[in-house]
């Protein structure tokens, strides 16, 4: 089940250009969309499926800021409705295409779902995008077949690094045993804790003395769909015990990734990582791109299996464990707001016929 | 969780005692079950579609059928009611294959400690040490004879001289668990069966003792409220705005917050993932959860109230 009044990722804004075969198609939440950009930048997302047979426009040309199917040649204007039919002198009322209204903030581009009357870009998750001023970041995409809940499970517990990424991203088994404390946020949790005292992890052991240790200061923001924002900051070990650290900071790094269902079973994952300007140093910021990207291969790896044998075993029950309090928080907000649309559109499937003829 | 599940037959049921059943299990299709060690359990899928772990009480020596022992639990979830009211001779059901995370140690004298119903895997236990000739005394904690299930069965066991019964409502008989752990021979290996409170009861008389952890095994029921009327009721005090709400003996302190309609998020509701964590700001928390450490327990400053109650008639939260 998906949420219809979302923003939800439909990539990097360099990813739609401005060519003439520039005609991207994402699915996102089982329905299938067409993204391209107007003459004057705009980006138009609709419906990939022309209206009179079911063709793809993405298949079609652009004409200016309009679309041409290019199976009976039917002109569907940015907005979605048609303009001309060869061969036709009035379109039929009913001759449009569905469109999506559109934001592109922090380097994303976000495409809303539901009804567009609540597309309201407050809603918009917090980022830091590549080109935030004082960040040095590189983006990246990878798809996964697995379902985006199981994305949740992933990003809102991040025990999973010491197991996971044991070659990249862990150095020790430390993160096994964090029991991190989640506050909830309208549309989702906010994390902060700090992981003390530990070796360098496994990708940058080489660059520090063996008994060199560290101090990491992480900050999460989950939210719906499954977008996670993480400032990860990797510090000198201190001597606090509690509260933040106190050793100084070597590091500091932003990590937007967002996780868009293509449907049940698939998601597109779009991230970057990088360092704030002050903490830059050179080949850094490469080394983090290329580990981030094997890193991500490696939850690829461990979902696309544990994905494969949810299949295998449907409904065979699981354990919790104390690592599932932040995916239980996620969850629990995304089922309310999932339920809250389900009795709207209850409600709405009840609404007297007439009144629904009317709308 | 579960790789195969096994078709298996109802050929018995039996009160076993006040409000216990007996539930005896062959396979379908005929056949020896698989074999099992002693404190093992299984899954059982019920008809009403939940899925419960009961211990197989039985003797390990027999792999023709299993024998379970099972508590009707009114204010559980549904799973012991399934059990008593739904399923009958004769009935199919799906089980898992044994699994034990109850083991007996390779060697050692045993001291078995069974608390009401957590005689099951206890029971194993006695009949495994008996046939390898293996030195034990069992000690079966209940609150009236009326609720000793397999009390019988123990009195005709050939191992009877080492079973002894106490009972809640007959001090004469009481357990004196510290002159039985003083007793105990220096190789003695103990294992808890019980309710939470009684495990915790054993247990910390045994860490009193300087017991190590590697001779004291407990196998713990799901954290849900087990003993259905030794609840009590209490209060919560919301700390922002005065509010105060009662938690019914009936009723776990989310469900009366969700009732008063502060909702709070939920997941495993058996105090394990730790989902519902609420900090708590006065009073003292009765913790029945898995999740936090013995320590985190011992500061009192947060709870779990999808389980965890209060040892003080008042408990402030910050919501």
């Amino acid at each position: 089940m998906f949420l219809k009044n979302a923003w939800y990722c439909a990539g990097w804004d360099h990813q739609v250009g401005i060519g003439r075969d520039d005609l991207v198609t994402r699915r996102i939440a089982n329905q299938s969309i067409l993204l391209y950009r107007t003459p004057e930048g705009q980006v138009v997302a609709m419906e990939d499926r022309c209206p009179h047979r079911s063709a793809p426009l993405s298949l079609g040309r652009k004409e200016g800021d309009a679309i041409r199917c290019m199976y009976h040649g039917m002109l569907f204007g940015a907005d979605g409705k048609c303009r001309h039919i060869p061969g036709m002198e009035r379109i039929p009322d009913n001759a449009r295409v569905p469109t999506m209204p559109v934001v592109e903030r922090s380097g994303w581009i976000w495409v809303w779902m539901g009804d567009p009357a609540k597309a309201d870009p407050d809603l918009i998750c917090y980022a830091i995008g590549p080109d935030e001023p004082g960040w040095v970041l590189r983006t990246n995409h990878i798809m996964i077949n697995t379902d985006y809940r199981q994305e949740i499970h992933n990003l809102a517990d991040l025990s999973h690094i010491s197991w996971v990424h044991d070659v990249t991203f862990a150095g020790s088994d430390d993160w096994g045993y964090i029991k991190p404390r989640h506050s909830m946020t309208p549309r989702g949790i906010e994390t902060r804790y700090c992981v003390r005292g530990i070796p360098a992890p496994n990708f940058v052991k080489h660059l520090f003395p063996e008994d060199a240790r560290f101090d990491i200061q992480v900050h999460v923001r989950l939210s719906v769909p499954c977008n996670f924002i993480l400032n990860f900051a990797v510090h000198e070990a201190g001597d606090a015990t509690s509260g933040p650290t106190n050793g100084r900071l070597l590091l500091d790094t932003y990590s937007s990734q967002a996780v868009t269902p293509r449907e049940e079973g698939s998601v597109d994952y779009y991230f970057s990582w990088g360092v704030s300007e002050e903490t830059n140093f050179p080949g850094i910021v490469e080394l983090m791109h290329r580990t981030n990207y094997q890193a991500f291969l490696e939850d690829k790896r461990i979902l696309e299996g544990q994905w494969q044998r949810m299949q295998e075993y449907p409904g065979a029950p699981e354990i919790d464990i104390v690592h599932d309090a932040g995916p239980g928080r996620m969850f629990w907000v995304l089922d309310k707001l999932l339920a809250e649309e389900a009795a709207e559109a209850e409600a709405q499937a009840a609404q007297p016929e007439a009144e629904v003829a009317l709308s | 969780m579960n790789g195969s599940w096994i078709e298996a037959r109802v050929v018995g049921k039996q009160p076993a005692a006040r409000d216990i059943t007996r539930l005896v299990l062959e396979a379908a299709g005929g056949g020896p079950l698989p074999p099992f060690a002693a404190g093992a359990h299984i899954d059982i899928e019920l008809p009403n579609g939940l899925i419960r772990q009961y211990s197989l009480c039985g003797s390990p020596a027999c792999t023709e059928r299993y024998e379970l022992g099972i508590l009707l639990e009114p204010e559980g979830r549904g799973g012991s009611r399934a059990v008593h009211e739904l399923i009958g001779e004769g009935d199919r059901v799906r089980i898992s294959p044994p699994r034990n995370l109850f083991p007996l140690a390779a060697e050692g004298h045993a001291l078995l400690l069974a608390g009401g119903i957590g005689v099951t895997p206890i029971l194993a236990m006695a009949e495994r040490l008996h046939l390898d000739g293996r030195g034990f005394a069992l000690h079966y904690c209940v609150r009236s004879a009326d609720r000793a299930a397999f009390a019988e069965r123990l009195a005709a066991a050939p191992y009877a001289d080492a079973v002894q019964l106490h009972y809640d409502d007959r001090p004469d008989t009481a357990l004196d668990m510290a002159a039985l752990l003083e007793r105990a021979p220096n190789d003695a290996h103990l294992y808890v069966c019980g309710p939470a409170g009684f495990i915790d009861f054993v247990t910390r008389s045994a860490a009193e003792r300087g017991w190590p952890d590697a001779r004291v095994h407990i196998e713990r029921f799901a954290a849900t409220p087990e003993e259905a009327g030794a609840n009590q009721p209490f209060e919560i005090e919301i700390a922002s705005s005065g509010q105060v709400i009662t938690v019914r003996a009936d009723q776990t302190a989310a469900a009366a917050l969700a009732e008063a309609g502060i909702e709070i998020p939920l997941s495993c509701e058996q105090g394990v993932c730790g989902t519902c964590l609420t900090e708590v700001a006065a009073g003292v928390p009765d913790h029945r959860d898995l999740y936090l450490s013995a320590d985190e327990h011992a500061a009192n400053d947060c709870f779990t109230p999808c389980c965890s109650r209060a040892l003080s008639a008042r408990l402030v939260l910050h919501i």
